[in-house]
Formats: C-alpha cells, sequence, structure tokens
C-alpha cells in the first residue's frame, strides 16, 4: 500500500494515505488533546479541541476528521494553537461545575487532564453557571447534563454501533440535553459502552457511584466469565474488594456488555459462604477445611463403580476441569456440565474470529436472541449488518438484534424447530412466510442462495437441529457458528466432561443407580429445565456434596457445603466461543477458607489415595473433532407453548446476587401478542397466570408486536420464582394462561 | 441604475401564480428548449458562462458547483434551499408567492442539467402559504404534463416535492438542511465529503437557492453571454435586495450588480423615515458585518465592492439603522438570536454564542465591565474559522463590527450604566 509522508512539528512520518492529522499524530509521538474523537466511532468534528495549524490552510483545521496529503506541514504548538485550545478548554468550564472532588471520573477525566495539560489557571467567567438536572436512568447509570461536554459519544455509540435511536441530543443549543427522552430506565444491555465512552463524568455507573477512587484501585486484567465470548476485562480492586470493570483493550471487541461490566458484585457479597459447612440434623454447621475433605473422603470410600457421579458449571476453568475429570476417572463417576439440560455438545466450526462474522455478507441467526446469550456477539452481527450485510432473525423470542435486522419474524414457540429446519433445507414453510412480509422473504430466499451466509445457530437450538446445519453447511460451504451456554462450555467438552447429559445423572439418582453426587458451582434448580426432577434426585440422593459462593436451594440438601472462590480470586484457563484459550487471572485473594474447586478435589483425593490433575497444558485444540448428536427436532403443542428464558439482567451468572444489575429488571414478565391478550381480557402491566398440571405463577404482561399468537415468553432468573417447575426437561412448555 | 426586473418582471400580474398567466409570457419554453434542445451538458457551460453566483449568501460560483457532480449513473438529487433563515432576508418569498412557475421551472431545469430526477423544495416552516403556492403550482404543472413523469413529452422525468421546515435557522445551512430532509436531526456535517459527491441518501447533491434557480431559465432562454453582460465585471446578473429597517419603502427590488449603495436606500426605498440621518447599515443579513453610514459612501451594491468595504453582499438583505438606534441593543439582539438558533454541536459555537447573550445582557442592563469588551473582541480568535459550519462566523459579523466601530456607545453603557440614547 502506498503511505504518504507528513510532518508534525517538525517530526516526519509515514502514514497511509487515508488518515487523519489526528492519526498521523500519534505515530508522530505528538499529542493533540482531544473529546469527542474516539478510536471505534466514526469521526465526528465536534469539539474542535484537536485544532491545529496547517500550512497553506487559512483556518486552523480539526486533526481528528482531516485527512493527510503527501508533504502536509502541520504545526500543533504555535501561538493560534494555543490560543484556540485554551479557548475551548475556557468554553467548555464556563458553565461545567467543577465538582470533581465529588465526581467518579475524577482521576480518569479527560477535561480534568486536559485542561491540568493545556488549559489556563484562570477563568474570566464572571456570570451566571447554568445547571442541568441529573437523571437517573434506572438502576444502571446516571446522567449528569452539567457535566457533559456534548462530544456526542454516548449518541454516536447508541445509534452507529447498538443501532438504537433512543439515547440522543433533545433541546438545542447551549441548551441541548443528552439523553432519553420520556424514559426513566435506559436498560439497553449495552450502557456499560456509555459510561466508560463519555470522557467526563456526565455518565456514570449507579454500581460504582460515590464507592471509590480511580487511583486507589489495582487492576488485575482478566476475562469475563459470563459467556463463552470472553472479552478482556480489568478487575479494578481495593482492600480485597472488587469495585470496578474496565475494558481498556480491544479485545475481541471495543465494546463490553451491561453483564460484564455490573454482574460482578456478587464476588463482594454479604451472604457468601466462606467457610465449609455440614450438616447437623436440619442445621448446616461449620466445619474445617481439613475434617470437611476427610469426612468427604470417607463417604466417598463406601460407593462403588457408578455409584457417584459429579455436575459441573460450564463456567469452570480448564484446570479446576482436569481436576474434575481425573477425580472422576479415578472414582469411576460420571461427569456432565450441560446443566441447561441441553441434549447437544459444543460443535467446533471453521469461525475462527469474531472479525470472520463482522465480515460476512449474510447472516442468519436461528432459535435463539443472541444479544442475550452472547451480548457482545450481537454488536458484532450490527457491524456486518451497517456495512452492508443482510441480517436475518428467525427466533421464538428476541429482544435486540430481530428489530435491527433486516428479515425479523418472531415464529411460534412450537414451530420454531420445524421452520428452521426447514429453512436450512432451503424450504420457506407457511409458517414463515405468514411472519414475514414479501420483501422480506426476498431478502431470506437470496440469503440461502448466497455462498457467502453463516449461519449463526442459538442457544435453544437442539442437538437435531445442530447436527442438520452441520452437515448442510459443509455441503453448501456456509459459516456456522454454534453457540452454547456458560463461559467454558468449549473447553469442558475438549476436556471430556460430559457423559448423558444432567437429565441422565439426576434419572441415574432418581432410580437409585447414583447414589453420591457432588455439584459445583451451580444452582440446577435455577438452571435446570426440569425442576420436579431435580427435587426428587436431590431429596432421594444419599449423599450430596455442593460446592459454590451461595448457600442457594441446591446447596440446602446438601450434606456438605464447600465454598469455592469466584473468577476474580482464581486464576485459570477458559475456552472462547471461537475455540482459542484465555486466560483469567486472579485480581484478589480468596476471600475467608473459600478455594478453587481443584484444591478442593485434590484435598479429597489425596484423602483417597488417587491423583488428581490440574494440567491442561496438553489440551490441544486443533485436535478436537465433531460429535453431532442424534435427537428429534424439537415439537411441543399445546393451547399456549411458552418458551422460558432469563431476560437479560437476569441472565448473568449469580445475578440475583448482583444488585444493581438484577434490579434493570425487577419482576417477570409474560410476552404476549397483542390478539391473545384480546382474548384473555388483559392489556399491558395486568397480570396474568400462567399454569399447567406441575405449576401456576403469576406474570406481568408485556405486549410485543409480531408476536404470534398461541405463543408466549415466561421470563425466568427470578429469587422464589421457580418457573422451572412447569418444565419437563424442555425450555419450551403447553402452559394455560388466564387473567389474574 | 434604477430598478431592473428580470426576477420580478411576473409578480405584479394579476394571478400571477397561475399558470396560465406564467404560460402567457412565455413559461415553461425554456424548460422545452432545454429538454429538446440542450444536452445537460451545454446548460451547465451556459450557467458557467453567465458568472451566475449563489445568491444564497454565500456566493458561490454555480456552474462550477454544478461541475462538480459526478457523471455516474446513482441517483441524484437537486434541492431548492427556500428556508429563508436568515434575519432580514425576505426576496425568496416574493417569487415563491408570487412567480411558483418560474422557481419551478427553474428546479426543473438544474435537475436535468445536473441529471436529477427527483428535487426537493425545503422550505421555511413558516412559509405555509408560500408551501401551498407551491403545492398547487406543482399539481398544475403536472396535470398539464410539464412536470412529472416524462416531462412535456420529453422521456424525462422531474419529480418535484415540497418539504416544510420545522422552524430552525440552521436548517438553511446546506448539510443540516439535508440531515433535517432525510428526517434527522438539523445538525451540519462536516465536510468532506460535499453534498455534490455524498449529499441526500449519500448521493450527489446540489443545493441552490430560489433566487439562484429562479434565474436559470432566463440563462437558458438568452445565453450566459447576455446575463454575463448585465452588472458589473466580476458580479453578473441582477440581485434581489430585501431592504428593511428605517427606510420610508422598505421591501424586495431587483437591481443589477453594481448599483450604488446610496442609490438604494435614498432612492429606491424613499430614504431615511423622518428624515432622520443614517447611523449604520448591515447590508447582506444578519450576519454580515455591519457599515457605519460614512462607510457606504462610494460603495455599490456587487461581491467585490462590498467586500473591499470589510462586510459582504451575503443574502442582499440590507438593515437600515437610522440615529436612533442603540448598537449595543442591536447587537445584543442579534447575539440572542445566534445564541437560540446555534445547533449546539461544536464548542466554540455553543459556548460562545450563550457567553456573548450573557455578557451583553450584563452590559445593556448596566452591568458591564470594560474587560468584557475584551472578552467578547477575544470571540473573534476562539470561534473565527473554528467552527464546524459558518453560523458560529455569521454570529462574530454582528458582534466584532459593532463593538469595533461603535466601541463608545459600549463603553457609555459600562461606565454610566444606561444607553447614552436614553433606550
Ligand atoms: C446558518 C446558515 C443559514 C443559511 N440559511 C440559508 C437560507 O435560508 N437560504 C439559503 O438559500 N441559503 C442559506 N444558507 C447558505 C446555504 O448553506 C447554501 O450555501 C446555499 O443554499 C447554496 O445555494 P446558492 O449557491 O444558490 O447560494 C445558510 C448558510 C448558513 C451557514
Ligand atoms: S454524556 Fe458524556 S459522552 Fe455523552 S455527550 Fe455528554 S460528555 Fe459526551
Ligand atoms: S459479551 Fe459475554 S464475555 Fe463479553 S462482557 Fe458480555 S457477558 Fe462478558
Ligand atoms: S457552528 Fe454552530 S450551528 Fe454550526 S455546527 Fe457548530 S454549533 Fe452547530
Ligand atoms: S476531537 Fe476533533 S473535533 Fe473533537
Amino acid at each position: 500500500m502506498s503511505t504518504v509522508k507528513v510532518t508534525i512539528d517538525g517530526i516526519t512520518v509515514e502514514v497511509s494515505p487515508d488518515a487523519t492529522i489526528l492519526q498521523a499524530a500519534a505515530k508522530a509521538g505528538v499529542d493533540i488533546p482531544y473529546f469527542c474523537y474516539h478510536p471505534f466511532l466514526k469521526p465526528a468534528g465536534l469539539c474542535r479541541m484537536c485544532l491545529v495549524e496547517v500550512e497553506g490552510m487559512p483556518k486552523l483545521a480539526p486533526a481528528c476528521v482531516t485527512q493527510v496529503r503527501d508533504g502536509m506541514v502541520v504545526k500543533t504548538n504555535t501561538e493560534r494553537v494555543k490560543k484556540a485550545r485554551e479557548g475551548i478548554i475556557e468554553f467548555q468550564l464556563l458553565h461545567h461545575p467543577l465538582d470533581c472532588p465529588i465526581c467518579d471520573q475524577a482521576g480518569e477525566c479527560y477535561l480534568q487532564d486536559i485542561t491540568f495539560r493545556y488549559g489556563k489557571a484562570t477563568s474570566r467567567f464572571a456570570d451566571e453557571k447554568e445547571l442541568y438536572p441529573t437523571k437517573f436512568y434506572g438502576p444502571l447509570i446516571v446522567h449528569e447534563q452539567s457535566r457533559c461536554i456534548l462530544c456526542k459519544r454516548c449518541v454516536r455509540f447508541s445509534t452507529e454501533v447498538a443501532g438504537g435511536t433512543e439515547w440522543n441530543v433533545y433541546w438545542r443549543a447551549a441548551h441541548s440535553i443528552i439523553g432519553a427522552y420520556d424514559t426513566d430506565t435506559v436498560a439497553n444491555y449495552f450502557t456499560a459502552n456509555l459510561v466508560e465512552i463519555c470522557p467526563v463524568g456526565a455518565i456514570t455507573s449507579r454500581l460504582y457511584r460515590y464507592k471509590t477512587r480511580i487511583w486507589k484501585l489495582d487492576f488485575t486484567r482478566s476475562v469475563c466469565d459470563h459467556c463463552e465470548i470472553g472479552c478482556s476485562l480489568d478487575l479494578g480492586v481495593r482492600e480485597n474488594q472488587l469495585f470496578k470493570i474496565k475494558h481498556n483493550i480491544m479485545d475481541p471487541t471495543p465494546w463490553l456488555c451491561d453483564k460484564g461490566y455490573y454482574a460482578f458484585d456478587y464476588v463482594n457479597h454479604a451472604e457468601r459462604i466462606l467457610f465449609p459447612l455440614k450438616r447437623n440434623e436440619k442445621k448446616m454447621v461449620s466445619v474445617s477445611s481439613e475434617d470437611v475433605s476427610d469426612q468427604i473422603a470417607k463417604a466417598l470410600e463406601g460407593y462403588k463403580e457408578g455409584e457417584v457421579a459429579l455436575i459441573v458449571s460450564p463456567h469452570i476453568v480448564l484446570e479446576d476441569a482436569a481436576a474434575v475429570k481425573s477425580f472422576a476417572d479415578a472414582l469411576k463417576a460420571k461427569v456432565d456440565y450441560r446443566v441447561y439440560g441441553e441434549d447437544y455438545l459444543p460443535l467446533k466450526t471453521g469461525v475462527s474470529d469474531i472479525s470472520d462474522v463482522e465480515g460476512s455478507k449474510n447472516i442468519l441467526i436461528l432459535c435463539g436472541d443472541v444479544a442475550v446469550s452472547h451480548p457482545v456477539l450481537a454488536l458484532s452481527v450490527l457491524k456486518a449488518k451497517f456495512s452492508g450485510a443482510n441480517v436475518a432473525v428467525i427466533s421464538a423470542n428476541d429482544t435486540y438484534l430481530g428489530e435491527r435486522s433486516n428479515v425479523f419474524a418472531l415464529v411460534p414457540a412450537s414451530k420454531e424447530e420445524a421452520i428452521a429446519k426447514d429453512l436450512l433445507e432451503g424450504r420457506l414453510n407457511d409458517a414463515l412466510k405468514q411472519a414475514l412480509s414479501e420483501s422480506e422473504l426476498e431478502t431470506l430466499r437470496s440469503m440461502l442462495q448466497s455462498e457467502d451466509l453463516m449461519v449463526i445457530l442459538g442457544v435453544r437450538a437442539s442437538s437435531a437441529l445442530r447436527s442438520l446445519a452441520y452437515k448442510i453447511s459443509s455441503d453448501k460451504g456456509w459459516k456456522l457458528l454454534a453457540l452454547d451456554r456458560g463461559s467454558n462450555p468449549k473447553g469442558l467438552f475438549a476436556m471430556g466432561l460430559y457423559s448423558d447429559g444432567v437429565g441422565g445423572i439426576l434419572k441415574g439418582v432418581v432410580d437409585g443407580k447414583v447414589k453420591a453426587l457432588l455439584v459445583f458451582g451451580v444452582d440446577l434448580f435455577e438452571t435446570y429445565p426440569d425442576a420436579a426432577l431435580v427435587k426428587e434426585a436431590l431429596s432421594s440422593v444419599e449423599f450430596l456434596v455442593v460446592g459454590d459462593l451461595f448457600f442457594h436451594e441446591t446447596a440446602a440438601y446438601a450434606d456438605y457445603f464447600l465454598p469455592l472462590v469466584s473468577f476474580a480470586e482464581d486464576s485459570g484457563t477458559v475456552v472462547n466461543l471461537f475455540w482459542s484459550k484465555r486466560r483469567r487471572r486472579r485480581a484478589m485473594e480468596p476471600k475467608g477458607e473459600s478455594t478453587s474447586l481443584r484444591k478442593w478435589l485434590a484435598s479429597i483425593a489425596d484423602r483417597l489415595g488417587v491423583n488428581v490433575t490440574t494440567e491442561v497444558e496438553g489440551l490441544d485444540l486443533s485436535s478436537v473433532e465433531v460429535k453431532l448428536t442424534e435427537g428429534k427436532v424439537e415439537q411441543v403443542d399445546g393451547k399456549f407453548v411458552a418458551v422460558v428464558e432469563p431476560p437479560f439482567y437476569r441472565s448473568a451468572k449469580y445475578a440475583g446476587w448482583c444488585s444493581n444489575f438484577s434490579e434493570a429488571s425487577a419482576e417477570p414478565k409474560v410476552v404476549l401478542s397483542i390478539e391473545d391478550a384480546k382474548a384473555l381480557g388483559v392489556k399491558e402491566g395486568d397480570k396474568v397466570v400462567v399454569e399447567n398440571s406441575r405449576g401456576r405463577f403469576e406474570f406481568r404482561v408485556k405486549l410485543r408486536e409480531g408476536q404470534p399468537a398461541s405463543s408466549v415468553v415466561l421470563d425466568c432468573g427470578y429469587d422464589r420464582f421457580p418457573v422451572n417447575l412447569l418444565l419437563t426437561g424442555s425450555w419450551k412448555v403447553a402452559v394455560d394462561l388466564k387473567k389474574a | 441604475m434604477g430598478e431592473y426586473k428580470l426576477l420580478l418582471a411576473n409578480v405584479e400580474k394579476p394571478d400571477s401564480e397561475k399558470l396560465e398567466v406564467y404560460r402567457a409570457s412565455g413559461g415553461y419554453e425554456r424548460l422545452r428548449k432545454a429538454l429538446f434542445e440542450m444536452k445537460p451538458e451545454e446548460i451547465v457551460e451556459e450557467v458557467k458562462k453567465s458568472g451566475l453566483r449563489g445568491r444564497g449568501g454565500a456566493g458561490f460560483p454555480t456552474g462550477v458547483k454544478w461541475g462538480f457532480v459526478p457523471k455516474t449513473d446513482e441517483p441524484k438529487y437537486l434541492v431548492c434551499n427556500a428556508d429563508e433563515g436568515e434575519p432580514g432576508t425576505f426576496k425568496d418569498r416574493v417569487i415563491i408567492e408570487k412567480d411558483p412557475h418560474l422557481l419551478l421551472e427553474g428546479i426543473a431545469i438544474s435537475a436535468y442539467a445536473i441529471g436529477a430526477h427527483e428535487a426537493f423544495i425545503y422550505i421555511r416552516g413558516e412559509y405555509e402559504y408560500g408551501a401551498q403556492v407551491l403545492e398547487r403550482a406543482i399539481k398544475e404543472a403536472e396535470e398539464a404534463g410539464i412536470l412529472g413523469p416524462n416531462a412535456l413529452g420529453s422521456g424525462y422525468d422531474i419529480k418535484i416535492t415540497v418539504h416544510r421546515g420545522a422552524g430552525a435557522y440552521v436548517c438553511g445551512e446546506e448539510t443540516a438542511l439535508l440531515n433535517s430532509l432525510e428526517g434527522r436531526r438539523g445538525h451540519p456535517r462536516i465536510r468532506p465529503p460535499f453534498p455534490a459527491s455524498k449529499g441526500l441518501y449519500q448521493h450527489p447533491t446540489v443545493i441552490n437557492n430560489v433566487e439562484t434557480l429562479a434565474t436559470v431559465p432566463f440563462i437558458v432562454e438568452r445565453g450566459g453571454d447576455w446575463y454575463a453582460s448585465l452588472g458589473t465585471e466580476k458580479s453578473k446578473g441582477t440581485k434581489l435586495f430585501s431592504i428593511s429597517g428605517h427606510v420610508n419603502r422598505p421591501g424586495v427590488y431587483e437591481l443589477e450588480l453594481g448599483t450604488p449603495f446610496k442609490e438604494l436606500i435614498y432612492d429606491i426605498a424613499g430614504g431615511i423615515r423622518d428624515g432622520r440621518k443614517l447611523k449604520a447599515v448591515i447590508p447582506g443579513g444578519s450576519s454580515t458585518p455591519m457599515l457605519k453610514a460614512e462607510e457606504i459612501e462610494g460603495v455599490l451594491l456587487d461581491y467585490e465592492s462590498l467586500q473591499a468595504a470589510g462586510s459582504m453582499l451575503g443574502s442582499g438583505a440590507v438593515i437600515v439603522m437610522d440615529e436612533t438606534t442603540c448598537i449595543v441593543k442591536a447587537v445584543y439582539r442579534m447575539a440572542k438570536f445566534y445564541a437560540h438558533e446555534s445547533c449546539g454541536q461544536c464548542t466554540p459555537c455553543r459556548e460562545g454564542t450563550r457567553w456573548m447573550v450573557q455578557i451583553l445582557t450584563r452590559i445593556v442592563n448596566g452591568q458591564g465591565r470594560m474587560e468584557d469588551l475584551d472578552i467578547l473582541l477575544d470571540m473573534k480568535d476562539i470561534m473565527g474559522g473554528n467552527c464546524l459550519c459558518p453560523l458560529g462566523d455569521a454570529a462574530l459579523g454582528p458582534l466584532i463590527s459593532g463593538i469595533t466601530k461603535f466601541r463608545d456607545e459600549f463603553e457609555a453603557h459600562i461606565m454610566t450604566g444606561r444607553c447614552p440614547l436614553g433606550g
């Protein structure tokens, strides 16, 4: 590629001809101050902080939007530039409240830093400062207009990256207001980026508000533990408390979702169990770490081959998984991680980086709400769309990508799998046609004809659908991306931590074959789509060990409880969605006597006279083979068929112990079609009873345009609201509805 | 030199806005000539030859602007800027209300010249009647087969749509206008890209003022050379002047460029009312620096002469202020306008216009300080040339000229705490 030569303050650099002066200056090591410029947003040229002098140009040029020319001579150290910079800073500060002492941004504020470096020490302002209202947009963010410098970074993120319209500028001139008009709560899955992108303290996190100061935090770079994208996170710790998450590098994308950003305060939660417990009649009493290992080992010694089984969370690191695997092998015990009742296993496909998604021309998303299960992936899909790709979402539930796509069909829950199957096989069946307009059908057909097609299978897609998609994609040369639940499912699969499913193990317990159960990192009542089966199994198992952070409902059945560490207190390796290893790093000391799963297992194994390993170096991901599982395309019939799913703000790990995060979804809702609502005589906000022979729950009605009749979505993931009772192994179920 | 009625030739006829009246004096024959006898390039060539410069304020050569439109197959658009928001300007309104077909004919010819099949008239929200007149005229012309698909049977389609603004001055700025037309916030866009390559919906777009486009039929009819023979060596043709303020006959007058300034004020507009003395005049709309009475001595109304005098021809909106006018208040009033109309996107304009008003309010209320004048004059360095669109610079026009030329009046307000004119 050809380059051009630019001289900045006497330093000559070669840059690409479409570089801006600002980029060239960065290369030359010349600092040009800026507010509105952001490396991952379109340049806007709004704040005028970056003005520089260019030889031959009569006016000062904004460096962030001015393209270089060969031989261009730029000066940033002239009197004119100095005067302009001082003027812009003075202007920015005229009505600024200067409340740095109580501002959460202080210490990492562009306005503070630039004023110190380039501003004048005094102000000529003798008039009254205009103050603006502060607006709390629900539990996540607060916007303080008085501190806002109107750089529009937040607005540009919201529109250019997140594809929304709600967060914008209102009114005009100096009285422009940034925010969401006529809305009390902004919880759009990606508010984290608004806080992070705001160069000043105008948008701040309510979780972090007034908690500490940024310079008191020590940051450790780790990896998010909420989904298998595995975004890089910087964990800010003070006095062994985790206070703040930052995302300072483009890894894998410049953005973060609200799970990664807010759903971490469970780490510090007062209800965490920090010491081992054992059952003493109806009570749990504390026991020393030594004794607990002894006693568990002793108890396990009594069981024969096949009588012990382990269930682990799909979030555990590979090092723990290695220990689990060797422990299980030594005891000849079954083990599985598919706690959400999945009948499928991860599929290794050719998609090896998130940039493959961003570069796709056609993206077809089936059977899942990608923005909830893999949030940042949704932004990459949107990036493809903004560069001209066709995006189609065909799903029984979607809360984000669909309305931003070219083709969007909310399909009946009962027919979702059949529609997806037909579509993969090239047929647009009647149920699908009903949900789409003529032009959408046209686009969808052209997408299926294209060789450049990526199919993304959501977490609901069954094993049958996955196998089919795998075969068809191989034939047609499509790319395939199959999403899994958890943050390390691919790693656990590669380590061989699966048998005949968590359901199989639970049934083994009920049948009396499995007599001792060890459950780590998961509350099965919350994750497994058949609470009755969980209850039956846990009530009847002879010996139950539960390890976790909190004493949840599964723990209530335990004979022993082992306190585990959170992701922030442990290092380890995970395998991301694209089959690459990622390192989590310890950011703080383990609290109390909590320790890692592998340490607990090693200590028990020691007493059993067996060895466990934590060795994962040998795990070769390139040799992982595809294991297609058989199964039937799922079909559920009934007067109403429900899909049960946690809403975004309940879908993070330990969401119930994340205060601000979970508050953003305060109450369980049922999504209804307008038609059904009419027939039931209910409107938005009314209560509806949802029941079947297994249970009965009350939900608040939420109407959704495009929602097919007889198909409903039920929220799960709420404390003391075990919707899983309605289920029988699948997340779809027949229910009846009536007005409460 | 007197008035020269080219654009205004029809406006006083009864029912001048009707198609039959327009056609009776050769209306739409220029469109016929363009469509049947001329290639688009030839029209652009004639307009270049005519020396016509944009009448919206910036005075950019129209033919040159059209020449920037790439000769590609992508859709192209013509946009007629009828936002007429500059204080003091009310000249486009006469054409819109009294001779709408002249404008439509000009638009149709210009659209053909740049290869556009769709044209929009962006008209200021307050011109409700004007919008109705235009809509009726478009309907008439479409029904007569003059506009619309296969215009005049030429095989060329021309669709003209009227779009009403919502009352923001900044939407007259061409890129803010495009955003507004697309249904977005009326915020100016950063340039480059220029509208000629990426304008409306990111397609090549030409934006011209009403008066500019209404001139085009005459150039097609009589040739660029003929038009260039009007006016001066460098400022060619005629121009509409909307004169307001303290004159006896305010109104819209069409003059050849190069007419003496004093002829307009004292002769054509009937002189200063009540026999008072002229104090200052704003020659080209509120954004252009004001001139003192003595500064218009010998000045001609054309681009170069006004520039040499330290101001601009602008949109030809002449605001006349007699000796009873308090310049401090006049400047304050105009500053308020800009502070209200700034779109608020860029720092220097948003904050500068607000601060100007805060300071001027104090001065008007008798609480000014001498150092305030230095701050106000300093705005020239902080805002001047540093804003994203020309509105910021426009706000400086009256402020800086007012303070430099009438500094004593500002100082008197500050020192005595009241207006020396008793206002
Ligand atoms: C703040 C601002 C307001 C403007 N308002 C108008 C207007 O009301 N009418 C207009 O024709 N041009 C207006 N302009 C000029 C336009 O941006 C543009 O230059 C003009 O429409 C081009 O047409 P012309 O070349 O035919 O003059 C304005 C410019 C600025 C900066
Ligand atoms: S809230 Fe922050 S990011 Fe948004 S415009 Fe204001 S200062 Fe910029
Ligand atoms: S996208 Fe996934 S990994 Fe990234 S921050 Fe969100 S939950 Fe964490
Ligand atoms: S100069 Fe004023 S009107 Fe123009 S973009 Fe900047 S703030 Fe908006
Ligand atoms: S950084 Fe260039 S204008 Fe804001």
